[in-house]
């Protein structure tokens, strides 16, 4: 091939290199349309009625986060790095100021305001585990600064507090739960991503146990049983433990470890548990 | 400083191909044991932790029930061992936090405002609360170390037995 042809290749390459960009880029401000509306959407009807929408609502928002994370990874995927961060990263933010507003608009605190608070919480908390990365930063920060004891747990509760705005109280409870899941996280990147991985429930066996925590503590299973769990109060199991405040987590079982290996998927309790679970229930 | 144990070097077989992914079970198992042994109140020589203070003894089994001396209330320094970093023969076994102070309302709060590496130190080299008493957890024992070098002996000639078949 002569260097005219050459050129003449590249010059075609070029041409067809752009109009893909040019059909990608319309194809994903469709979407971002497209999730805007349902942002939107969504945050309007926790103030539409007052049965148990608010709920299902929060969980309409899950599913649009996770919608809003595969339009972010295909933009970066694609070399939209810039673009990803300007058109993503602010929409939830003015959105989320747009609900707030709204509802600190309303006449009187009613349960219906309350439960829009309510949702308002869950929807940070939704944050607090990663469903909605951007604002999530902020919390993820927290936790990090709480791990490596750059800031005291203290100082950090109450930049929560003010952040989140909610009473001291919430906030510690926030902000130890954001410490313990960044450990989970830690835990879980050393483990690998084998469904059938098994992993042990450690943590104290004593009288403030949870009754999700004792059911479990000192059992093994395996990562996609461990997924399949609810503990009622936060998604993703792995990651949150029984909840708000838990001190358990899920240990990655080493290959070597006969004795928690044999235990697997059973009632059973890894080894010195069985009696403690037995001492403390004896005790209540 | 931090605070590590090595769990190796354990004279395993000379032609046993010990690696690092080996090693980091080895941390892991590791890991395990000394939590099961701490929970139940012996110290990395099998020998029982000396006794809580009367007061701290009085507290604890007020919020938490009574129970032996296992260094655990928010569970956090237990929680966050990790195998810090492995070599061929080598598996250290160290914190993932670390720094902070004390604080917060509730007894549990107040444990779980200090990170893991500051509580270990305490208990394993500085010595924990006024009296400076020390409850050293973090190594294993004589029969601890020859369980892991078994059951590494054994993984390997059974993986040798597979690869063989």
């Amino acid at each position: 091939m002569s260097a005219r042809d050459l050129q003449r290749q590249a010059v075609r390459d070029a041409a067809i290199q752009d109009a893909a960009v040019v059909r990608f880029d319309a194809e994903l401000r469709r979407v971002y349309r497209r999730l805007t509306a349902l942002l939107s959407e969504a945050f309007e009807s926790w103030d539409a009625d007052d049965t148990g929408r608010l709920k299902s609502t929060v969980i309409n928002l899950t599913r649009v986060f996770a919608l809003r994370r595969q339009a972010r990874r295909m933009l970066k995927d694609a070399g939209f790095d810039a673009l990803a961060d300007e058109v993503l990263g602010s929409t939830l933010e003015a959105l989320s100021a747009t609900a707030v507003r709204n509802a600190k608009q309303s006449v009187t605190m009613g349960p219906k305001l309350q439960r829009v608070m309510e949702a308002w919480r869950d929807l940070r908390l939704a944050d607090l585990l990663g469903l909605a990365e951007d604002v999530s930063r902020a919390i993820q920060r927290v936790a990090l600064d709480g791990t490596l004891g750059l800031r005291p747990v203290d100082r950090l509760t109450l930049d929560v507090a003010k952040a989140l705005q909610r009473s001291e109280r919430q906030a510690r409870t926030v902000v130890d739960t954001a410490v313990s899941v960044f450990s989970r996280q830690m835990e879980a990147a050393q483990a690998s991503n084998d469904p059938n991985e098994l992993f042990v429930y450690v943590g104290p066996v004593d009288t403030r146990m949870r009754e999700f925590c004792e059911g479990l503590v000192g059992k093994v299973r395996t990562r996609s049983a461990i997924d399949a769990l609810d503990n009622n109060q936060l998604g993703n199991v792995f990651l949150t433990g029984g909840g708000y405040n838990c001190r358990h987590i899920w240990k990655r079982v080493s290959v070597l470890d006969d004795e928690l290996i044999a235990i697997a998927g059973t009632d059973q309790r890894a080894p010195g548990i069985a009696a403690s679970v037995a001492r403390v229930e004896a005790a209540a | 400083m931090p605070v590590t144990v090595k769990v190796a070097p354990i004279a395993f077989d000379k032609f046993l191909p010990v690696d690092e992914s080996v090693m980091h079970d080895v941390g892991d198992l590791a890991i395990r044991m000394i939590r099961t042994r701490t929970e139940s109140g012996r110290d990395k020589d099998g020998r029982a932790f000396i006794a809580y203070t009367p007061a701290y003894a009085e507290l604890k089994a007020k919020e938490l029930g009574a129970g032996p001396v296992n260094l655990t209330v928010s569970g956090r320094m237990l929680n966050d061992m990790e195998v810090s970093d492995t070599s061929p023969n080598k598996a250290s076994i160290g914190f993932r936090s670390s720094g902070g102070r004390a604080s917060g309302k509730t007894f549990i709060q107040r444990s779980r405002s200090v990170g893991a590496e500051d509580k270990a130190r305490w208990h394993d080299r500085d010595g924990a609360g006024k009296s400076r008493i020390k409850r050293p957890f973090m190594g294993l024992t004589d029969q601890e170390t020859a369980k892991v070098k078994e059951r590494v002996e054994k993984y390997l000639a059974e993986q040798a037995s597979r690869l063989g078949r």
